[in-house]
């Protein structure tokens, strides 16, 4: 049981992880046959078999790791394909992930719905891959899953929503896609749909009550000293032998179907109106498929970046009383997985103020410099420790599990040094490999900047000046300086 | 079936307004029936004395009654006296926080943490608390056992919590969910654990040394046991995850299946609760049935909740019956007898609340009188307190 929970969670961070680059190569508007091998790549690092068999065997158990581990999970999956991020991005990708899988599993209507939303991720990591070997490592983690859950009754489905949202209990964080579309409130709370517009054979809508003819019989029961009251009442008579000897006598056992009631005299009283469906009965059926290529019939489990009116141009509210009265709420959300430490108001993706700071630092690291001060501020600021107190002291050994159990699936050296000391030897690239040059990226030195520039033109393929295409970029460093690193053509 | 023209609309009359809050060092987690009540608890009065028979109000800390003369029936969560005050517990993962609250509503609000029982974890499994229940075993015994149900074993604590009594480990080292137990009932002398398995587990409380030992397995059914209520003469009443209802003794040692009741279409139960002569029972779908145990019939379908039922107490000496859903509401309704030859409804919706964008995974009355009501909601580091202004019928 446990297993197939993790399998989902995993499954469900892992999709959103794609989801998210995906994204952000296209508003990045990264060049197409980069962010193709990029998609092929990490698909293949999801639904590698050496990880979906560890999940399945147990020895990779997501719920029993840190949440600190788990990034450390992703941040394999994110690095096997050429691409690399650096620690703040990738400390957003893995919050964004987070929370929206804690939305996903908050919001879902019923709890078989988690298995759709699974399929709806890997339907989605299909479609967008375009290698022969991603596409086959998709067909059959689909079909796994299809055998392995489509017998599981309703009431396993909800023990692994329980386990996954009792795993994620502690996130408390604010989306900005989520904030607006709607989903998630400014105070962290997720908004859920009700009235369900969704209507499905499984669920109904409330208001009636229907009694059946009753039984000709005195329903009121002997009067007994309650136990905890003091009190007579008729509490406590099921307690007595006399009843026992009731129940007991005459044959037994006797099978009561449902189908008995029918035709019976009704009394049927409404509690509840309905605003505009007067049949209480039940919704038609939700059409759902657990077909290769099915409808899922939900939507939760879709990238909600593709969502319209979702896009990163859409105005970003930073309005400050907004953020006064997010401060304000009792329980305001925080980059603190685990606590409530505080409002970062640079919850908002594309703070431009922070980018400014990053943008060096990511180069830095791309480059292979010494990480950051601010950098490792940041780092130490977050108490990224999952659940409260706990005996189970298990982030030694949830490092090694995720490094035994995820194989290292980079293509070529990802930080191989190469140490040059001028300008032109940093300028003779491996083309095997991710080329790393040492040189503090953040000093004014004519050879930085020139170094810089020269890789930016190799990256994007850019001429020194105007890039040409939407003048967005100015120069080669402006485009080296925006949030998500470029992948090397060569690596 | 024919549905007949709906009589009239019913509003709720009583209101419930919040009362306070619990805070906790944890945040809630999922688990069923997360939030469970200790009413009048031996440890928390001073003196043994018989104290108010009066339910209405505190009597007062000295003249508190204590569960040694007041044995709740054997699912431990019954009325309580009148001492006002009241253990709750809540589960995080491996951790179960108990919390005495004030549950007087003449007085102002006031709860205290009391202690955290932190369950230790496996090596390569972490412990996750999936049921817990106040067990109380009545005469002559007269004590509160607190068990706690987890997916490597289950857990036998005093009334308190600060000393663990028993551990009951299942078999084998896999700690796969498939053989937990994860439904707790008591007879008079026995306290009953449910099995994915579909096997009961009795235990007896040995009153020498306060030990609990097990005594027996009983095989009940293939199905897991989803859901179980028991009674002191040894019924049993058990929800299978299929949506079958099935009456049982096991007063003669081997169990008797008495009656069964089987939907048309399978529906999870979520919940049991026994209030003479029914058995309501709650299910995923949203509805609640009633079953008249003696006729042996389906007296009511009440399409309660528009969504999953995540937990439902009833309030005994009040005839109240409290039901939340995974549709962010709350609902208490009224329970009645009825009289030979009266058609009218056994139960009618009392009161609404409404509480928004959470995710309701545990409710309890938190009083006998029904008018203290208490709400876990995943994620929060607190537990909800709810006052009703009236909720007399």
């Amino acid at each position: 049981m446990m297993r197939n929970a993790n399998l989902l969670l995993y499954l469900n961070l892992a999709g959103e992880v794609f989801y998210i680059i995906v994204h952000r190569m296209k508003s990045q508007k990264v060049k197409e046959e980069h962010q193709e091998r990029v998609r092929n790549d990490i698909a293949v690092a999801i639904c590698h078999t050496t990880v979906i068999q560890n999940l399945l065997k147990g020895s990779l158990q997501i719920l029993n790791l840190k949440l600190t581990d788990v990034r450390i999970l992703m941040d394999r999956i994110v690095h096997s394909s050429i691409m690399t991020v650096n620690a703040f991005s990738m400390e957003k990708l893995f919050e964004l992930t987070l929370i929206a899988t804690k939305y996903q599993y908050t919001t879902c209507q019923y709890p078989s719905d988690i298995l759709l939303i699974a399929l709806n991720h890997l339907d989605s990591i299909r479609k967008a891959v375009t290698d022969p070997t991603a596409k086959t490592l998709t067909e059959n983690l689909h079909n796994l899953l299809v055998d392995r859950f489509k017998d599981v009754d309703v009431r396993t489905m909800q023990t692994y929503r329980y386990l996954v949202l009792s795993y994620l209990a502690d996130v408390k964080l604010k989306m900005t896609n989520l904030i607006r579309l709607g989903l998630q409130k400014t105070s962290g709370e997720f908004v859920k749909p009700f009235p369900d517009k969704i209507k499905r054979s499984e669920l109904h809508s409330s208001g009636l009550i229907e009694v059946y003819k009753c039984p000709d019989q005195d329903e009121s029961t002997s009067e007994f000293k309650c136990f905890s009251c003091d009190l007579q009442c008729e509490c406590n008579e099921l307690d007595s032998e006399e009843t026992l000897r009731r129940l007991t006598t005459g044959k037994f056992p006797v099978k009561v179907h449902e189908s008995s009631i029918r035709g019976k005299e009704v009394l049927t009283t409404r509690f509840k109106v309905e605003d505009s469906d007067l049949n209480m009965n039940t919704g038609a059926p939700l059409r759902t498929s657990l077909a290769l290529n099915g409808d899922r019939g939900i939507i939760l489990g879709c990238s909600i970046y593709d969502i319209p009116g979702n896009c990163d141009d859409a105005p970003i509210r930073t309005d400050e009383s907004e953020n006064d009265e997010a401060k304000e709420n009792t329980e305001p959300a925080s980059r603190d997985y685990s606590s409530n430490k505080g409002n970062f108001n640079d919850d908002y993706i594309g703070s431009s103020d922070l980018y400014a700071t990053k943008g060096l630092d990511l180069c830095s690291v791309l480059l292979g410099c010494e990480p950051s001060d601010s950098e490792d501020d940041i780092n130490q600021s977050r108490d990224i420790g999952g659940a409260g107190p706990s005996q189970y002291s298990a982030s030694a050994l949830g490092l090694e599990s995720v490094l035994e159990n995820f194989p290292s699936l980079g293509f070529g050296t990802k930080t191989s040094t190469f140490t040059g000391n001028t300008v032109d030897e940093q300028l003779n690239m491996n083309p095997n490999s991710i080329n790393v040059i040492r040189f503090d990226a953040r000093s004014d030195s004519t050879g930085s900047k020139a170094a810089l520039v020269a890789i930016a033109q190799d990256f994007f393929d850019l001429e020194a000046e105007d890039k040409g295409e939407n003048g967005k970029y100015q120069n080669a460093m402006d485009a080296l300086l925006n949030d998500i690193d470029m992948p090397n053509e060569d690596g | 079936m024919s549905l007949g023209k709906p009589e009239k609309e019913q509003k709720g009359t009583g209101i419930y307004t919040s009362w306070g809050y619990v805070p906790l060092d944890l945040c809630c987690t999922a688990m069923p029936e997360n939030l469970i009540v200790n009413f009048a608890p031996a440890s928390l009065s001073s003196s043994s004395s018989s104290g108010s028979s009066s339910s209405s109000s505190s009597s007062g800390a000295g003249g508190a009654s204590t569960s040694k003369k007041r044995n709740d029936h054997g699912d431990g969560g019954g009325g309580g006296a009148g001492n006002g005050r009241a253990l709750v517990g809540a589960a995080h993962l491996d951790t179960f926080l108990i919390h005495e609250v004030n549950t007087d509503p003449t007085k102002e609000f006031a709860s205290k943490h009391v202690h955290s029982i932190h369950l230790p974890s496996a090596l390569q499994n972490r412990c996750i608390i999936f049921r817990a229940k106040w067990v109380s075993l009545p005469k002559p015994y007269s004590v509160k056992v607190l068990v706690l149900c987890t997916n490597l074993a289950t857990y036998f604590y005093n009334e308190l919590g600060s000393k663990q009594i028993f551990k009951f480990e299942y078999e084998g080292d896999d700690a796969d969910l498939s053989r937990c137990c994860r439904t707790i009932g008591a007879t008079k002398a026995n306290i009953l654990l449910g099995s994915e398995r579909g096997e009961l587990h009795v235990f007896s409380y040995e009153p020498r040394k306060g030990n609990i030992v097990p005594s027996r397995t009983l095989k009940l059914s293939t199905e897991p046991i989803a859901e179980l209520c028991a009674r002191r003469n040894g019924l049993l009443v058990v929800g299978s995850p299929s949506g079958a209802l099935s009456v049982w003794t096991i007063s003669q040692g081997d169990p008797l299946k008495l009656t069964e009741y089987v939907l048309c279409k399978p529906e999870t139960i979520t919940s049991i609760v026994l209030w003479s002569p029914y058995a309501i029972v709650a299910y995923g779908s949203g509805i609640i049935r009633m079953f008249n145990l003696f006729e042996k019939a389906i007296v009511a379908q009440i399409f309660a909740h528009s969504r999953w039922i995540s937990c439902m107490d009833v309030c005994t000496s009040a005839n109240l019956l409290l039901t939340m859903g995974e549709d962010d509401e709350a609902r208490i309704w009224s329970l009645r007898r009825r009289q030979k030859g009266e058609q009218r409804s056994p139960i009618k919706l009392q009161s609404t609340i409404q509480i928004e964008d959470m995710n309701l995974i545990g409710g309890r009355f938190l009083n006998t009188q029904g008018t203290v009501l208490g709400a876990c909601n995943l994620g929060n580091k607190d537990i909800a307190v709810y006052v009703g202004e009236d909720c007399k019928r």
